[in-house]
């Protein structure tokens, strides 16, 4: 049964999507070039270098992350190599998870 | 005889017998973790004929019948996991033997508790024995994170232990309200004792649960720790954490929503949404490195969310489920292959920023290739393996919601853009660090892992047939009468 989806007609069409999506994609990142920013080149913080001082979780500043998000320039501000952001976001996805599963049961 | 459970006292004992080799001879410690892990590579191959004969098979700890003692429990699911950890663990050790060259006796002691920790979870059939082995498995990895001692290392692994740890303690804290539900840790008796039963813990229980197994599998929004500690890892290492690791999290995952009585509609369309934010944010997040490591940690997190999409559409239509352990092991076989290629390329040449490389297809053909084969299956370009898996995921996705095959089709592309980014960078254009001459032990997990991936791409049916075989496993019905007999 399983095999009979491996209709030739549906992959090629699908191919031609992948294709003409990669396309277009190709063309409107062409002509962008980021520029080089020496304090981005390093391994974290998506390119930024943290501090061991700054491995903690201060609690004063457990919110900035949503403050930081909701200005949503970046998904990578999301990623900011910040154990507290990183907290933040599991707890986070952890509250979400738990009222929905609550409220929809 | 439950062979396949003799895994975890071999490696365990090898862990253990490592450092007392070390005291007399330093040089046969690789070969001792090596013999562990080829052994429990035997123990787990021979016990897959069993598995397929008898579907589920199980062994009571010191004969304490179930649900009072320890329950171990393998069917065809946590045999494919059994055979995915013996197998990378044994090709990451393989890997190892030239690119480790200091502080052998913690490096292999550890890896060898970390495949124990993984090959545990993938047996066992009580949850609390599933945290201790989580337990097992994230205290090496913590370890291992840090082996390097740079600071950003250090850094990586302290991050690693304090989410982790957080991870492991929403697990503890899940298992314990599940006991406070149901009153027992065995996996099979809480699927008959949580039947019908009201109230607000199961859920609050199952919420914990996720968060806790959806770290250690990186899910989107439990995933920020494995970029940051993959990039400092030693390469076999991080190509057990983005595969192993992450397969027996997604393992976990299915087994709690396949085995307890939660299997809603509303639970699974959750995994749609989570598999579908994953896969972009991980796609997404891949297009802006420049590291290589970091570039292959979130294309392994995109991939883990297409089996999580996959898997949430199964209750819509069972190809789902086929598509989402096909995938499964797609992924595991595919990533491995990059990041042992990526990990000859950073003992090569000393960096993983992708802007220093070029021009390595001159030097190795071979590995030119084998990262060619990898980001190709990747992607979903037929003939290779990653092929059939998305392409099942495609049709499973647009028989419940269409609109979501649309999406992983251009999240396919993405992976095809920062895909292609990485070999054009590594493999093309001009020379601009001389590699040194490359290890022969080094490239043969590579040629193999190209080699499944090209089997499985070109044979989709043997794959596929094998997947709908597991996939009756999920029916709980077996597992439950054959653990409470």
């Amino acid at each position: 049964m399983i095999m009979g989806l491996l209709d030739i007609q549906k992959i090629i069409i699908v191919f031609l999507f992948f294709l003409a999506v990669f396309g277009i994609i190709y063309i409107m990142s062409r002509g962008t070039k980021g520029s080089k920013e020496k304090s981005k080149s390093k391994i974290y913080a998506c390119g930024e270098n943290i501090r061991p001082e700054n491995m903690n979780v201060p609690q004063e500043s457990f919110y900035n992350t949503l403050i930081k998000a909701l200005r949503l320039k970046k998904l990578s501000y999301m990623h900011s190599g910040s154990l507290t952001d990183y907290m933040f976001w599991i707890i986070t996805g952890m509250v979400v998870l738990i009222i929905l599963l609550v409220a929809l049961w | 005889m439950l062979y396949s459970f003799l895994t975890i006292p071999t490696l365990l004992a090898a862990a253990f017998l490592i450092p007392l080799i070390s005291l007399k001879e330093g040089r046969f410690i690789p070969y001792v973790a090596m013999s562990g892990s080829l052994v429990s590579l035997f123990f787990a191959f021979i016990t897959v004929p069993m598995v397929m004969e008898h579907g589920v098979l199980t062994t009571q700890m010191e004969e304490w019948p179930a649900p009072f003692g320890i329950t171990l429990a393998v069917d065809s699911f946590s045999m494919l996991l059994i055979i995915i950890v013996t197998l990378i663990g044994f090709f990451a050790l393989l890997f190892s033997l030239r690119f480790i060259k200091e502080k052998k006796t913690e490096y292999y002691s550890l890896t060898c508790l970390l495949l124990a920790g993984l090959l545990g979870a993938a047996h066992t059939g009580d949850m609390f024995n599933l945290f201790v082995f989580f337990e097992i498995m994230s205290i090496s990895s913590y370890l291992l994170t840090a082996y390097y001692r740079k600071a950003e290392s250090i850094e990586g692994s302290i991050k690693y232990l304090l989410m982790g740890s957080l991870g492991t303690s929403l697990i503890l804290f899940g298992v314990a309200f599940l006991y406070g539900a149901a009153g027992t840790l065995n996996m099979a008796d809480l699927a008959v004792q949580l039947q019908g039963l009201e109230g607000y813990i199961v859920p609050i229980a199952l919420g914990l649960l996720l968060t806790g197994f959806g770290f250690k599998a990186a899910i989107f929004p439990f995933h920020a720790w494995k970029p940051d500690a993959i990039s400092v890892t030693p390469v076999p290492i991080a190509a057990i954490f983005s595969t192993a690791s992450t397969a027996v999290g997604i393992y976990t995952i299915f087994r709690i929503f396949t085995l307890l009585p939660i299997g809603s509609v509303f639970i699974h369309s959750l995994l749609v949404v989570i598999g579908v934010l994953t896969m972009i944010v991980g796609a997404v997040l891949a297009m802006q490195q420049n590291k290589l490591m970091r570039l292959l940690a979130y294309s392994s997190i995109s991939q883990a969310g297409f089996v999580l999409l996959a898997f949430g559409t199964g209750i819509f239509n069972p190809l789902g489920y086929t598509a989402a352990v096909f995938h499964l092991f797609n992924i595991v076989i595919f990533e491995a292959l990059l990041f042992f290629v990526a990990g000859v390329i950073i003992h090569e040449t000393g960096t993983q920023d992708m802007r220093k490389l070029g021009g390595f297809a001159r030097f190795s053909p071979v590995l030119s290739y084998a990262f060619l084969i990898g980001i190709l299956a990747n992607i979903g370009i037929p003939l290779l393996s990653g092929f059939s898996s998305k392409w099942l995921i495609y049709i499973s996705t647009l028989k419940s919601f269409p609109v979501l095959t649309l999406v992983a089709v251009v999240v396919s592309v993405l992976t095809m853009t920062y895909s292609l980014k990485a070999y054009n960078l590594i493999f093309l254009g001009n020379v601009n660090i001389k590699p040194r001459a490359i290890s022969r032990s080094m490239l043969v997990p590579i040629i193999i892992l190209a080699a499944i991936v090209i089997f499985f791409g070109v044979l989709p049916q043997i794959g596929i047939e094998i997947s709908e075989f597991i996939v009756r496993s999920f029916d709980n019905s077996l597992y439950i009468s054959r653990v409470l007999i």
